[in-house]
């Protein structure tokens, strides 16, 4: 159990001698400038925690369950004093400090305590557990999964097929007729219907003082912006 | 069926039946150097901009929308029949409810009020990734934040790599990009999807 307490701190240590996060709350604290100073001393002192948990003493088995009691203290005060900054635990992918990882920070500090009193296979679930908490880590299992679910019940494939009004708006858009004609109008789409092959859309215009309807006919199920056209009614 | 009238003179206009009808050929010069020469629209750069209006529906008074701005400016609306209202599709000005969002512009009157030339309802754009995908319902991350998209059979649009917009959502994928324009759900992390841009796989 030691050891994969130990293996999380080194991973941490690890991207934290890379440079850390850039969204982390930490810049708050230290000043932006010192952010990556501070990751790298924290990395140091994960390494040495690490190395405290693998050399059996009750020192380094302590100092590791402060060390997560102080993270979660860290988190607390992240989440509600900076809740968009990322955690900056483990990767620089943006993970919000969320119940995840003040959950995971809660779990690391028991099996620390608790290692001796639990049976070797008890590693197993902690790093499962220790994976499902971390949203870091989502883009492996997670995204695929739910990737996957969709594809197998295909949720949006059940709408029936039309053809949307921003889709005739954007045929319109690129016609000669309504690019010489915008000038004039002064609203957004007012009302539109189909009548036969074409949609027709109505916008309200003001021309020399008066104002009138613009009114565009636009083929509807074909994409051809020279036929549209036009009249002020 | 006053509106159906109007709809059926509106298309003989369009599609050349009525005697009525003004091409836009003898509308004389179109050109956009016309419209553009008149300087009306010229701001000075930290200017409010008076024909513009922002906030929420406090109150409906016949036609008249009372607007609560977002920096507690107080607005009057005025809506005529050539306003064009927007809630999720365009749409009538009976669909305005106390608590709506809205931005419309138009033009300022002596008494200060604004008579609307166009109203935009609850509408935003979200700049967001899609987390996970269910029936008619798209959860998007939003700058760390949940929101939940609701898909509008018959509304729902969407555009994939700039390509015009279509129905068919199927291409959308759990951890990709996605740009949002929707109604919002007053006082809800919800919408619903009037155009979903994306890239297509």
């Amino acid at each position: 159990m030691e050891v994969l307490v130990a293996a999380v701190l080194v991973w941490a240590a690890v991207f934290k001698f890379r440079g850390g996060s850039q969204r982390s709350a930490l810049g708050k604290i230290v000043g932006e400038h010192r952010v990556v100073t501070v990751f790298r001393l924290i990395g140091g002192v994960e390494v040495l925690l690490a190395a405290g948990l693998l050399v059996p003493n009750p020192v380094g088995k302590w100092a590791a369950f402060a060390w997560f009691l102080g993270l979660l203290g860290y988190l607390s005060w992240a989440r509600v004093a900076e809740p968009d900054s990322s955690c900056g635990c483990l990767s620089d992918k943006f993970a919000p400090v969320g119940v995840r990882a003040l959950a995971r920070a809660v779990v690391l500090a028991g099996m620390v305590v608790t290692a001796e009193l639990l049976p070797w296979y008890a590693v197993i679930p902690g790093a499962v557990a220790i994976v499902v908490l971390s949203a870091e880590l989502d883009g492996y299992w997670l995204i695929p999964l739910r990737r996957w679910k969709v594809k197998l019940l295909h949720p949006l494939g059940n709408t029936e097929f039309h053809i949307p009004v921003t889709s005739t708006v954007q045929q319109l858009h690129k016609s000669q007729v309504y690019q010489s004609a915008y000038p004039l109008l002064r609203s957004d789409v007012l009302d539109t219907w189909d009548e036969g092959e074409w949609r027709i859309l109505t916008y309200s215009a003001e021309r020399d003082g008066e104002r009138a309807t613009a009114v565009f006919a636009v083929p509807r199920d074909r994409y051809d912006p020279e036929a549209v056209r036009f009249a002020l009614a | 069926m006053e509106n159906l009238g109007r709809r059926k003179f509106l298309t003989s206009a369009v599609l050349g039946t009525a005697t009525t009808v003004v091409g836009a050929t003898a509308l004389g010069s179109l050109a956009p150097e016309t419209a553009f020469a008149d300087d009306k629209w010229m701001l000075e750069p930290d200017a409010v901009d008076p024909d513009f209006a922002e906030g929420r529906i406090t109150g409906i008074q016949g036609s008249m929308l009372m607007v609560t701005g977002s920096d507690r400016t107080f607005h009057r609306i005025q809506v005529t029949g050539g306003t064009s209202i927007w809630k999720l599709r365009n749409t009538t000005f009976d669909e305005a409810e106390v608590g709506d969002g809205l931005y419309a512009r138009g033009a300022r009157m002596p008494d200060g009020v604004l008579a609307a030339d166009a109203i935009w309802l609850n509408i935003v754009n979200l700049q967001t990734h899609i987390v996970a995908i269910n029936r008619d319902v798209l959860h998007l991350d939003h700058h760390g934040h949940r929101i939940v998209g609701h898909v509008v059979s018959g509304t729902t649009a969407a555009v994939y790599n700039g390509t015009p917009a279509i129905s068919d959502l199927s291409l959308l994928q759990v951890g990709k990009h996605a740009q949002v324009i929707g109604a919002w759900r007053p006082d809800t992390n919800e919408v619903d999807i009037a155009t979903v841009y994306a890239a297509a796989a």
